[in-house]
């Protein structure tokens, strides 16, 4: 029993944080880290940019976390910062190199920095996930940038229509239809791929 | 509550997404248990979905991110020089001009404001209630604001040296 130790929960650690205990923001990154990587690589498509921006929100987060104010949950705040800084990246790069990072992704197996598959694939299962996953990258990387936050948000991160709106700061409607859109598209593109 | 293919439809993505409540959601439900088609329909937008969680999860479970701390408490050790403040930083750099320099643009700001001032429709006063601070800079010997007039649609740099004008801007917008 005394090994199991408790998570603290969110509140706790925003309070910790405040009073200077940089341990508990570090908590709060290993917590959210990869959720927040998953965003932001779904919406840029490409590892580093995706690393950049996980580390400019956080950073962001830790400088302005006085202006939390607990009205909102704390991922959904974090993600709030991580589409915005993706938005930045994304206008910076001029959203341009697309096709030349579409190389650059795919899995090196050699840094060994992707685990092999699990085991219960044969290479050619293998062979076809990357296949897709790839058709499911250009796919996604095709759609606005409104409609690829909302699908971003709602297929990956599973978030409602109300916290999605909250993030994007736009009305539930808007986030409908930018999830309507967006599916449409991707049923047009991936369908065929998935019968 | 008998519900029609049609409307049927247009409450699928809701239904999905868990979105639909009451009558509705009890209509939906029992709607695609028996009608073919609709509950084709929602197992297509089904797929899609459920292929784009698994690769962008696996995407992420397979990204090693165990640096991730390293790299963040690196960049809150070192000062707000990261910190994208271009703008103020060239302000800043003007005040920091040797004075000579820093008079020309004064003047130049103030002939602005003369400009600005003497507009028709705009004798009033010099701030409207539909002029937009676009940022501004509150240094030691003096300040500088940047706002956009909505009548006239211009950016006004508006300069204040020391003592010369007892109207203090705090107001300025700094994001
Ligand atoms: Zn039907």
């Amino acid at each position: 029993m005394e090994q199991e130790e408790r998570m603290p929960s969110d509140e706790e650690l925003v309070e910790r944080i405040r009073q200077g205990e940089q341990a508990a923001f570090q908590t709060v990154v290993e917590k959210y880290q990869q959720r927040m990587y998953a965003v932001a690589y779904g919406l840029l498509g490409n590892r580093e940019d995706a690393l950049d921006t996980v580390q400019e929100a956080f950073v962001k987060a830790y400088r302005s976390l006085a202006k939390f104010k607990g009205e909102s949950s704390l991922y959904t705040w974090l993600y709030r910062i991580t589409v915005n800084a993706a938005i930045d990246l994304e206008r910076k790069a001029g959203r341009r190199e697309e096709v030349e990072f579409r190389e650059e992704i795919e899995p090196d197996e050699e840094k060994g920095e992707y685990p092999a598959a699990p085991p219960s694939e044969n290479p050619v299962e293998q062979l076809m996930r990357k296949e897709l996953g790839g058709l499911i990258e250009d796919a996604i990387q095709k759609l606005p940038s409104e409609q690829r936050t909302a699908i971003v948000l709602r297929e990956i991160e599973g978030l409602s229509y109300k916290e999605i709106a909250g993030i994007m700061k736009c009305s539930e409607g808007t986030v409908m239809s930018r999830l309507h859109y967006g599916r449409k598209k991707l049923q047009e593109l991936l369908g065929p791929h998935l019968e | 509550m008998t519900i029609r293919c049609e409307d049927v439809r247009k409450l699928l993505e809701r239904f999905y997404d868990r979105e639909l409540k009451g009558k509705q959601l009890t209509a939906v439900t029992a709607h695609v248990q028996e009608c073919v088609n609709c509950s084709k329909e929602l197992e297509r937008i089904e797929r899609v979905g459920r292929a784009l969680k698994a690769h962008y999860e696996q995407v992420a479970v397979s990204e090693s991110l165990s640096g991730m701390w390293n790299r963040v408490s690196e960049a809150i050790e070192t000062p707000a020089a990261a910190e994208p403040l271009s703008f103020r930083e060239k302000l800043l750099g003007i005040l920091r001009l040797p004075k000579p320099a820093w008079a020309a643009v004064a003047a130049v700001a103030v002939a602005v404001i003369l400009v600005f001032a003497y507009l028709p429709g705009n004798q009033d006063s010099t701030f409207a209630a539909n002029d937009c601070i676009i940022d501004s800079v509150v240094a030691e010997n003096c300040s500088i604001m940047v706002y956009e007039t909505g009548n006239a649609g211009m950016k006004v740099i508006w300069v204040m040296d020391e003592g010369t004008s007892g109207t203090n801007n705090n107001g300025g917008v700094t994001s």
